[in-house]
């Protein structure tokens, strides 16, 4: 790293004073971006120590107004912490006037020392590690300060809280907070304080692909904490325990929002704008909401009422959707720019990928694409009944969600064909383990190479082996595909399952929305504002094919940057945004950190249904924590709140 | 199991036990300050830090589960440190009153000062000092003396399910403050687990420190559920505070606002000390004479006598009491526990179920159905029973009541049936158990009950998923024999009976007892409509507390001699020839039969004279007078149930014995059908159906005071009804509203009830029961009547 003049973090010191800058040693352990928000950093106080860059920063001074943000981030729940924290802020602010003694030094070091040892969380553990690292590194500065008091160095501190999985999560869910309030008791303040960030608590409690949880710091004693099912505890306790939806009701609104799409992105996008006072009306494709949420994943995995709730929460407060509306067909995208003050387009990835494979085009009974397969099942058809054995092409969430619906509707025999190995399949590793357990044919290192039909009818598939050659950009072997060694499968119904793709045929060229070449809409990566301002985009249409829990947060994120359009203001990302990006860079889960306290608890699992029961059903398959489960589990957090603060 | 060391010492312990659990079951002592037994571990004051060999940092032994292999060292020069840091801190600003806070002498943090030798406080650190008021006048806040340890916020949530209680602010500024307190109804619980005098009573005008007092260990003489506790007494015999401890079972050291505040009655000074005959004072000694007199006489001219007697009476009593009537030809025994206990075992005779029960077993049920039992206004412990299961074993909750009860806010179903229409429900769930759920409803059974098809659906799912069920249910069930059959027929069906899992509350402190010593009873009603019965001997019962008064005065009209004993006034002595003192609770030596059917035990707190207190003391003398027996002290009778077999032990437990009860002389209540939709049924519910707590006076100033403060929902005798019923009426809170029945009508200003269901009308009865008692032609539960506008 360039121009570190100090740097001890992750227990590296890195100490370059006095040093020509030509000979600066660069810390290995630390990743810093040069800018914050378009400022440069001089300095960072953080969980694991300091970085200086720039000499001038009094580093008593800092330390005094990190203690300060310590203080009142304490959270009152241990004693070190809320009243030591307080001690030592008051010896750092006599220091400061000039009023310090040498005395003093000596009382904050072993206070601080002992408010990092016996904390109860990482507010307390790490908040001292700024100032114990300065009183070893920078003592002479703290001499001066006892004897001149502190003049500042003329620097600005901005300050902000994070967490290793709140970092990680696209959609920055309060992950400890809401834990804590499962583990004291407080299931609907969970949900509340859930519902800040995101308005599909339960749908995220059942299918989130969890980043949070391989940055769990708890992962480093025993194994990680539960926090998907913690999320559908608190969204499903609301459910069982029939509490009343909290209900802010319609506001009196001035401007009009129209969103495309009801889906993760959209539903997210209108939860926040309507609760700020907008007018929002969804325009929807589909009869039902929930996009690839609902018509992408199968019922036994996210049952349509637990998504059919959440969608209620949004419309209660009182947004408009328009179901069975087509944009560019029932209403002209045009029309919409005159009559919305703003629009958001988060349309989702519903078209298949074609699989380049010989007769696929030609439109034989028999062969449907995957994403169709699901949204006829999901509508509660069968969209083949005469096909009894089924093959399923790909290695994804798609393809897992196929095959195991297939059995749903009472399809026999279930074949999946992957060009890779298990070990490469994309697909969540439980879904894959559910679906091995469940009866399904896996058809590893074989690739489609011809449809074969008969009477316009799928009748087989011809298939190549595949073996495994070099690494490909992604990390994963390439498959090469084995010269003669062609054989066949046969079966009523083929699904590929290899790939998603948006229709933007809605968007005019005229309309001045730019679409990248891979067919997704073009935006600005802070704004999220296409090329035609005032017309947002998030999701899957913008990001491509991506997870639901990623639509959720840039919904939000454009939600703030809509508002910001529509009072008339720069499209900017707020300061905690910033530090959002600021802490993903920083990296705040450390894998290999020891934590030096006994674990030794697991993590409980779900109870699920027989496989030989739930194939056949598209009930929900796993059944959620007890109340005893939830709180045990919750009671399990370290509570990795972490304080950032750099000087600029 | 599992196998470490402790300070050396060889450790075995059970999997998933924490550290401090494992070391306390040796006698290993580390020092905790937020850590309740009750409670699960907060971690707040840090105090019971560890080091365990192979980890860098130390590790509270309250979180820290122990684990194979672990050495664990709980004293060390770094962890005294530490301690001995924390505490300072906790003194940085917590004022050193001692020697005028309650707590001083019984105070946690007080022990571990000295514990740690810490003589001066290093730190101090300006707070700002606020006065709180608290969610109930009984409790008073010394928010400086607060140290944080948020047991009471905890225990609020856990224990007693209120929620009253939060953290607010951060920093040096976080204080624990009543956030939501108009969901306090002052059960005590923060004040039973603060361990410093933040919280301290604000009821006992006397205050007294340890070394004034004697300390007793008694039963609470409310409820059914026989909880426990020691009570405070000066030298003059004066109460001067219940004390708790975790150690006092089956509550654990919890209680509820009549347990905690409800035993100023003792120290009234409406307190009846003498007997009188005829309203003049005269001697215990004449008072025995008169009544043996008056009872041969009337036993010589073949005439009844009727026992009236207390379900809160203790065993030692009743039985003396039984011997009495012994000595006479013809006999009546009533007691107003026959209105719902009585009526219970009756059916469980009938049925073949065994009474005695363990609240402990609740922990192995996966579904707890509550019914026709509120568990508010009395057996509230056995609500936080359910509560600890719902957090310990994950059970749910299926609650089947016309109201909101103790549970509801945790209730996985709530079933709001039309009272009187249980008996059809629980046909209908034994049904769902025999064929599985099917997914199929009787809608004909949600038709008679008033309940929706999907909440049957509901409740039937979670029938179906529980392996093991227990059932509690109250008076809203054993009012009608319907529903008591359909009820019991379940428990047969899902094998609850089996199990130990039937749990019958009770609603007096001895309701089991009068009916188990007693053997027959009738209902009260009954014995006192009975034209032979010619005397009638109230023993510290009031016949208005359940019938009208002009009913009561009606057929006491004829009785030849009426002699009432109580410790208190009530409005039956208006009507009696011979008055006689009996005694508190506080002054008795004796047992109960508590709800669960095991023995608890009365001392006596305050001295009485040798030959017991005065209601003992005359049933003995009457007993000899009558040619009976003499059987000395309480404690010979107890000795002698215990020889009879009328106290025995089962796996190491005291409780009632078997006794056959032969036929029940009561005809069972009739079957109530609900009424057909748009008539409304009024249920009474007593706040505390409590002797001591009726008529026209309240005697516990704890209790009057809670109920007088304005954010509590009962002030007066109030009527309740549903927001949909007052919105068909045109009704708004505090409208006056025409109650009528056949019997009579009352007019009444009416408040507006979320929960309650639609049809229903709920009479919250407090003070005056007169009123409400006039609509009612018999003791019931609920009755049909007319409503409205006023």
């Amino acid at each position: 790293m360039a121009g570190i003049l100090f740097s001890a973090w992750q227990g590296e010191v890195v100490d370059n004073r006095g040093k020509s800058e030509n000979d600066y040693a660069a810390p290995a352990r630390l990743a810093i971006p040069e800018e914050f928000a378009h400022e440069t950093i001089r300095a960072f106080m953080g969980w694991d120590g300091l970085v200086l860059r720039d000499a001038t920063v009094d580093v008593v001074d800092m330390c005094t107004r990190y203690i300060e943000a310590v203080q009142k981030e304490s959270c009152g729940r241990c004693v070190p912490c809320r009243v030591g924290t307080r001690i030592i802020l008051d010896v750092m602010t006599r220091i400061s006037e000039g009023q310090g003694s040498a005395a003093d030094l000596e009382k904050i070091g072993n206070l601080a020392a002992y408010i990092r040892d016996g904390s109860k969380c990482q507010i307390g553990q790490t908040g001292l590690n700024p100032l114990l690292t300065a009183l070893t590194h920078f003592r002479p500065a703290f001499v001066r300060a006892v004897d001149e008091g502190v003049k500042g160095g003329g620097a600005q501190y901005r300050v902000s809280v994070t967490a290793p999985c709140m970092s990680a999560c696209p959609t920055k869910l309060k992950i400890p907070r809401y834990i804590e309030e499962i583990a004291e008791e407080m299931p609907s303040a969970s949900l509340a304080t859930i519902r800040q960030d995101t308005c599909l608590a339960g749908t995220l409690g059942r299918v989130c692909v969890r980043p949070c949880e391989s940055n769990c710091r708890r992962a480093n004693m025993d194994e990680p904490i539960s926090i998907k099912y913690l999320k559908r505890f608190a969204a499903d306790y609301e459910l069982d325990k029939q509490k009343e939806r909290p209900v802010t009701g319609p506001r009196e609104t001035v401007k009009k929002v129209a969103v495309l799409g009801a889906g993760p992105a959209g539903l997210s996008v209108a939860y926040y704008l309507s609760q700020m006072g907008y007018g929002v009306t969804i325009f929807e494709r589909l009869a039902e909401p929930g996009g690839m949420a609902a018509v992408g994943i199968p019922d036994y995995r996210l049952p349509r009422a637990i998504l059919g709730g959440e969608v209620d929460l949004v419309s209660d407060l009182g947004v408009e959707i328009r179901y069975g509306t087509v944009v560019g067909k029932d209403v002209a995208f045009s029309t919409l720019t005159k009559e919305f003050d703003a629009i958001f387009i988060g349309v989702g990835a519903h078209q298949s990928s074609p699989m380049g494979v010989e007769g696929e085009d030609k439109g034989y009974a028999g062969f449907i694409s995957g994403v169709k397969y699901l949204l006829d099942v999901n509508m509660g058809k069968d969209p083949y009944p005469q096909g009894k054995k089924v093959v399923v092409v790909g290695g994804g969430n798609v393809a897992m969600d196929c095959v195991r619906s297939s059995f749903r509707i009472g399809k026999p025999d279930v074949n999946l064909v992957y060009r890779r190995t298990k070990a490469e399949m994309p697909a969540d590793p439980a879904e894959i383990h559910d679906a091995e357990e469940e009866g399904v044919k896996f058809h590893y290192l074989c690739n489609p190479t011809r449809i074969i039909a008969k009477e316009g009818k799928v009748v087989a598939v011809e298939c190549i082996r595949m073996e495994l050659g070099e690494p490909d950009k992604s990390g994963r072997r390439r498959p090469v595909p084995v010269p003669g060694s062609e054989f066949m499968i046969e079966t009523d119904i083929l699904i590929p399952a290899i790939g998603q793709a948006i229709d933007l045929s809605f968007l005019d060229e005229s309309l001045g929305v730019q679409v990248t070449k891979w067919r997704s809409v073009l935006v600005d990566q802070e704004t999220f504002e296409t090329s035609r301002p005032g017309v947002f985009a998030a999701g899957d249409c913008e990001t491509g094919p991506d997870v639901l829990v990623r639509a959720c947060g840039n919904g939000k994120k454009a939600a703030y940057r809509i508002d910001q359009y529509l009072r008339g203001e720069e499209r900017v990302p707020s300061e905690k945004e910033r530090f959002d990006d600021f802490f993903a860079k920083v990296k705040v889960y450390q894998k290999d950190e020891d934590i030096g306290v006994a674990g030794g608890e697991v993590r409980p699992q779900l109870r699920m249904i027989d496989p030989e029961v739930r194939k056949w059903t598209f009930d929900e398959v796993e059944e959620g924590f007890r109340t005893d489960e939830a709180i045990k589990e919750a009671m399990r957090c370290l509570r990795c709140w972490r304080i950032g603060m750099v000087a600029v | 199991m599992v196998h470490l060391t402790i300070d050396g010492k060889p450790i075995e312990t059970n999997e998933g036990r924490t550290i401090l659990e494992a070391a306390r079951e040796y006698g290993i002592h580390i020092p905790t300050l937020c850590y309740h037994a009750n409670l699960l571990s907060i971690g707040s004051c840090r105090i019971c830090l560890v080091e365990v060999e192979g980890y860098a940092n130390p590790m509270v032994s309250c979180a820290t589960v122990a684990l194979e292999g672990m050495s664990v060292t709980t004293r060390s020069e770094r962890l005294a440190s530490m301690r001995r840091d924390y505490l300072k801190l906790i003194l940085a600003y917590h004022p050193l009153d001692c020697p005028v806070c309650d707590a001083g002498g019984e105070c946690d943090l007080q022990d571990l000062v000295f514990e740690h030798a810490i003589e001066k406080a290093d730190y101090t650190v300006a707070r700002e000092e606020r006065i709180d008021t608290y969610a109930t006048p009984l409790i008073r806040y010394f928010e400086n003396r607060c140290v944080l340890c948020l047991r009471c916020i905890r225990a609020c949530r856990e224990v007693s399910g209120r929620g009253v209680l939060d953290l607010v602010g951060t920093g040096i500024d976080a204080r624990m403050a009543p956030t939501n307190a108009k969901n306090c109804i002052s059960c005590g619980e923060c004040l039973s687990v603060c361990p410093v005098g933040a919280l301290t009573e604000n009821l006992s005008p006397v205050k007294a420190r340890l070394w004034q007092v004697e300390r007793h260990f008694t039963t609470c003489p409310h409820c059914g559920f026989g909880c426990t506790f020691a009570l405070d007494v000066t030298a003059g015999g004066y109460v001067t505070d219940v004390i708790q401890d975790v150690k006092n079972m089956p509550n654990r050291g919890s209680l509820c606002v009549m347990g905690r505040f409800g035993y100023d009655f003792v120290n009234h000074e409406a307190r009846i000390h003498t007997a009188t005959s005829k309203g003049a004072e005269v001697t215990l000694a004449d008072a025995v004479s008169v009544a043996a007199e008056r009872m041969s006489a009337l036993d010589r001219e073949g005439k009844t006598l009727g026992f009236v007697v207390s379900p809160r009476a203790t065993n030692e009593e009743i039985f003396l009491l039984g011997e009495i009537a012994g000595r006479l030809k013809n006999v009546l025994f009533a007691t107003s526990g026959f209105y719902h206990t009585g009526r219970v075992m009756t059916a469980y005779q009938r049925t073949g179920l065994s009474y005695p029960y363990d609240y402990d077993r609740l922990l192995d049920a996966d579904l707890i159905v509550v019914a026709g039992a509120n568990l508010l206004s009395n057996n509230h412990l056995l609500g936080d029973r359910v509560r600890d299961a719902y957090k310990l074993r994950g059970s749910r909750i299926l609650v089947v009541d016309p109201g909101p009860n103790a549970l509801s806010p945790i209730a996985d179903a709530h079933l709001k049936v039309l009272p009187g229409s249980d008996g059809a429900l629980f046909d209908a769930l034994s049904a769902t158990l025999a064929k599985g759920s099917t997914g199929e409803v009787p809608v004909a059974v949600c038709e008679t009950c008033g309940i929706a098809p999907p909440e049957f659906e509901r409740a039937s799912k979670l029938v179906g998923r529980a392996a093991n069920i227990a059932v509690i249910f109250g008076s809203g069930i054993s009012a009608s024999d319907e529903s008591l059959t359909g009820l019991l027929k379940f428990c047969a069906a899902s094998g609850a009976d089996k199990k130990g899992l039937v749990m019958p509350v009770a609603r007096a402190a001895n309701a089991v007892g009068a009916a188990s010593i007693l053997g027959s009873t009738v209902a009260p009603d009954e014995l006192l409509a009975n034209p032979d019965v010619s005397g009638v001997f109230f023993y510290e019962e009031d016949p208005f507390h359940y019938m009208s008064a002009d009913q009561v005065t009606d057929r006491l009209q004829g009785k030849k001699f009426v002699l009432v004993a109580d410790a208190l006034p009530s409005a039956a002595m208006g009507r009696a020839d011979l008055v006689v003192p009996t005694g508190v609770f506080t002054e008795k030596e004796g047992t109960f039969f508590a709800g669960d059917g095991a023995l608890r035990r009365l001392s006596q707190v305050v001295g009485c004279e040798s030959t017991g207190y005065p209601g003992f003391a005359f049933l003995s003398a009457l007993l000899v007078s009558l040619g009976g027996a003499s059987y000395g002290a309480p404690h010979d009778v107890t000795a002698h149930l215990r020889e009879k077999g009328l106290i025995r032990t089962v796996n190491g437990r005291e409780e009632m014995g078997a006794r056959d009860t032969g036929a029940p002389v009561s005809a069972p209540p009739p079957g109530k059908t609900p009424l057909p939709r748009g008539g409304y049924i009024l249920m009474v519910r007593d706040v505390f159906s409590n002797h001591h707590l009726a008529g026209s006076e309240v005697y516990s100033t704890g209790v009057s005071t809670v109920y007088r403060h304005p954010g509590y929902p009962v002030s007066e005798d109030k009527l309740f009804m549903s927001p949909a019923d007052a919105a068909v009426i045109g009704l708004a809170e505090g409208d006056v509203v025409r109650v009528a029945s056949k019997n009579g009508s009352l007019h009444k200003p009416l408040s507006i009830k979320e929960g309650l269901r639609p049809g229903v009308l709920e009479y919250i009865v407090f003070r005056d029961r007169t009123e409400v008692l006039g609509l009612i032609p018999a003791p019931a539960k609920w009755i049909e009547v007319e409503v409205a506008k006023g």
